[in-house]
């Protein structure tokens, strides 16, 4: 395997981790921000 | 270190309480959603005299602490923790001087939870025009606070303000009002059970639900000596509460505002008749849209049309640049088309919210929300519902934010749900192509069967969303008062600052909210095209090469091959002489470029066909063939759920096309027949059959995300995807087993 499809294997893991933790996990096993310690809620809302 | 405190901005709606908070943060500001509900949270940071720093929070509009909607609540559940973060250490109640008495409920109620409250008074350049003075001294005596007159317009007393919150510390905190007296032996029990709590305090608890939906609190347990009333008991009481209220506000206001009637008389009276007028007034309304439409789907496809160039631009220099290979291609064709796909959106959006911002503004959104209520009423919508349904025509993205005007949570979710139906400019390529292929080109009383046609499918998509409206506010068991009580707000100059944040913020908040979720999704869709698992997706070029040495190209590519070669030929012929060397070079160079497109073309087919999309694609043909269609289009269907126009590039790509006009897509679809048999694939049958599966079905992940974000739960959107797909393969299947 080339670097490139290392590279595309990478970023579709990263789209993935992302929609499965966005759309599957229930919200306490979530990973990253918690809102609270932002204020901003709990979805992304546009807190950057 | 410079200390930072806690600031609240409280008012009632259209007191001008977003320009306080903009003048006072400047564009130190962040939007979000206060957890779990998507009540919008705003806050920002200021600094103040003597380096205090103050953390202002900007709460939703509220006429008093009896709450009757999410908004409402919010601003209750904060004043009464005083565990929450966000408790202010001070409130500032922003009021509108041309209805004080109104505002100071409001403002009476904070200052009898015991936490020190500034008064602001508002349009304070109106007084003179509209003929009211004010005793300030007077004021601030009887209400015991410290009072800011402030023009947001004028940009006069925000550092008035500043120094007041700066000097909190010397606020009062006693009450305006002794409550107790509406029923003193009610409160005298309450007062021996709670002896540590405040009073007013347990009341509002008591009372947090009495108007609204319940919400989620510690009860206050029955006891011996303590048992809660009854709802409408406590309600009664807080008629009295609110009565008592007044009578002490109308004591103060006799001494300290005084109002010349004659000066305040005029323009908004006139402007008002016209505007709610019952012919006039929908008139002007629907100009207006027209204007609003016309900004979203003309206007906007300017800034649209270069963004899609430049997108294309950095696509192709990213081919040519990178070192070829997969990664190169996801960067082209899958991260820049996924953010492409995202910036896109930002003209139509800014422009609505444009529209928007400048309508709430300059009051003029009141009126409308009152002359379109009756008409929306019946299906269980709000006035304010018409605005992101004629939006939705041109894009259901915006369309779906704009719900956030609406302030009844089922009127505005009922709103976000059918706001889909209504036939975005997504839809159109897809009409667009089907409709000029099925459907004969007559006419009926002089207007063309095809325009015809378009127009209803518009109607249908408009009929779709009030019925399903009809429905859903049938359905669903939310309980939200839907009593119709709008203020009309005076008529002013929009303040051109606030409608920049307006725009700004909305558009950061769909970029940021939704479009991570759209590139994700990019990013998948992507892969599954432009992978496989099977021998032949990864010998494709090999096999596709071979079948060209032994068979030739497709029929379709033969002819096209031909008729470009013959086309050239003419044109070197008819133009400036040439040897028969020169001739026959450049029409050896010509076929050669010809037939090494037509192979791209027929490779990038057959990998499709044999991706994982594809594989999938075959999977669903015996779903998908009942409704008249194959596995090709089958797999237009699927990667049109990224959005709707997609339908039409898939295809091209599947035919190998390897072009996106319209004509030749069109006369190669014409040109497909049928696998069984050598009848049409698309026919008057499959076609209808697929129009109306594009005008039902929820094929737009964006507006899926977008609807996630609004709703803040993936119960909605995938309800809605689920309700309306299935509503569209069965009325795509009804249409083509009578059709065909």
């Amino acid at each position: 395997m080339n670097l490139q499809s290392v590279l595309v294997y990478l970023t579709l893991l990263v789209a993935l981790v992302y929609l499965v933790n966005k759309f599957l996990l229930p919200k306490k096993y979530r990973i990253g921000r918690k809102g609270t310690s932002s204020g901003c809620g709990q979805d992304d809302c546009g807190c950057s | 270190m410079s200390k930072s405190i806690n600031v609240a901005l409280i008012g009632n709606p259209n007191t001008g309480k977003t320009s306080v908070f903009n003048q006072l943060t400047g564009l130190k500001q962040k939007v979000g959603n206060y957890p779990g509900i998507t009540v919008e949270k705003k806050e920002g940071i200021c600094k103040l005299p003597r380096g205090v720093k103050a953390h202002i929070l900007d709460l939703p509009g509220t006429y008093s602490l009896n709450t009757t909607s999410l908004d409402e609540s919010v601003v209750v559940e904060l004043l009464l923790n005083r565990n929450d973060k966000d408790f202010p250490d001070v409130v500032v109640v922003i009021s509108d001087v041309e209805n004080l008495k109104r505002n100071l409920l409001l403002f009476t109620q904070i200052k009898d939870l015991r936490i020190p409250a500034i008064l602001v008074i508002n349009m304070a350049d109106r007084m003179r025009r509209k003929g009211i003075t004010l005793d300030l001294a007077l004021l601030e005596k009887k209400l015991d606070t410290r009072i800011a007159l402030v023009s947001t317009r004028k940009n006069t007393g925000i550092e008035k303000i500043k120094e007041l919150i700066a000097d909190y510390k010397n606020l009062s905190n006693k009450p305006n009002v002794d409550t107790t007296v509406i029923d003193p032996e009610y409160f005298e029990k309450l007062k021996k059970t709670f002896p540590n709590e405040d009073l007013y305090k347990l009341w509002l608890v008591i009372t947090q639900d009495v108007n609204f939906m319940p919400i989620e609190k510690k009860t206050i347990p029955d006891t011996a000596s303590f048992s809660t009333k009854s709802k409408s008991e406590l309600k009664r009481l807080q008629q009295k509460e609110t009565i008592l209220r007044y009578q002490f506000i109308n004591g103060i206001l006799k001494e300290a505002y005084k109002v010349d009637l004659q000066a305040a008389r005029g323009f908004r009276a006139t402007l008002d008749k016209i505007l709610t007028h019952k012919v006039f007034g929908y008139l002007i309304f629907f100009f207006i849209l027209l204007t609003i439409f016309q900004a979203i789907y003309d206007w906007s496809s300017y800034p649209m049309d270069f963004i899609d160039e430049q997108f294309a631009a950095a696509s192709e220099w990213v081919k040519d640049t990178l070192p070829p290979g997969v990664f190169t291609n996801l960067i082209a064709e899958g991260i820049l088309a996924g953010i492409g796909g995202i910036v896109i959106f930002i003209p139509q959006i800014a422009f609505l919210f444009l529209f928007i911002a400048l309508l709430e503004e300059s009051g003029y959104m009141s009126r409308v929300v009152f002359l379109m209520d009756r008409v929306m009423r019946p299906f269980g919508l709000s006035g304010k519902s018409v605005v992101p349904l004629i939006s939705g025509t041109a894009c259901a993205i915006p369309a779906v934010m704009a719900t956030r005007n609406i302030e009844n949570w089922k009127e505005r979710l009922i709103t976000i749900l059918v706001t889909p139906f209504t036939t975005c400019s997504a839809r159109l390529p897809v009409y667009l192509i089907i409709i000029a292929l099925v459907i004969p080109e007559g006419r009926f009383f002089g207007l063309s069967y095809q325009a015809l046609t378009l127009m209803l499918l518009y109607i249908i998509g408009f009929m779709a969303a009030l019925f399903s409206a009809m429905i859903l506010h049938r359905v669903l068991e939310i309980r939200s008062r839907t009593f119709f009580v709008i203020e009309m707000p005076n008529y002013k100059l929009p303040l051109l600052k606030n409608v920049a944040y307006t725009v700004i913020e909305k558009t950061k908040s769909f970029v940021y909210g939704a479009g991570k979720i759209i590139l994700a999704i990019s990013i998948v869709l992507w892969f599954l095209g432009s992978n496989g698992y099977s021998d032949r997706f990864a010998q494709a070029e090999n096999l596709v090469k071979q079948r060209i040495s032994e068979n030739g190209f497709t029929t379709y590519n033969r002819e096209d091959i031909a008729e470009k070669f013959e086309s050239y030929r003419t044109e070197l012929q008819t133009g400036p002489a040439l040897s028969e060397a020169q001739l026959n070079d450049s029409l050896t160079l010509k076929m050669e470029s010809l037939e090494f497109r037509a192979q791209r073309q027929e490779i990038a087919s057959f990998k499709l066909e044999n991706s994982y999309i594809g594989n999938i694609g075959k999977a669903i043909e015996p779903l998908v063939k009942p409704l008249g269609y194959d596995w090709k289009i089958g797999i237009a269907v699927l990667t049109s759920f990224a959005a709707r126009e997609v339908f039409v590039g898939t295809l091209a790509t599947i035919y190998s096309v390897g072009n996106d006009e319209e004509e030749t897509i069109k006369n190669r679809m014409a040109a497909e027949v049928r696998d069984e048999s050598d009848k049409p694939l698309f026919n008057l049958a499959s076609g209808i059959s697929l129009l109306l599966f594009y005008a039902f079905a929820m094929q737009c992940m964006s507006t899926l995300a977008v609807v996630k974000r609004e709703t803040n739960s993936w119960k909605w959107p995938l309800a809605q995807l689920a309700i309306m797909s299935t509503f569209a393969y069965l009325i795509a299947l009804i249409a083509y087993q009578i059709l065909k």
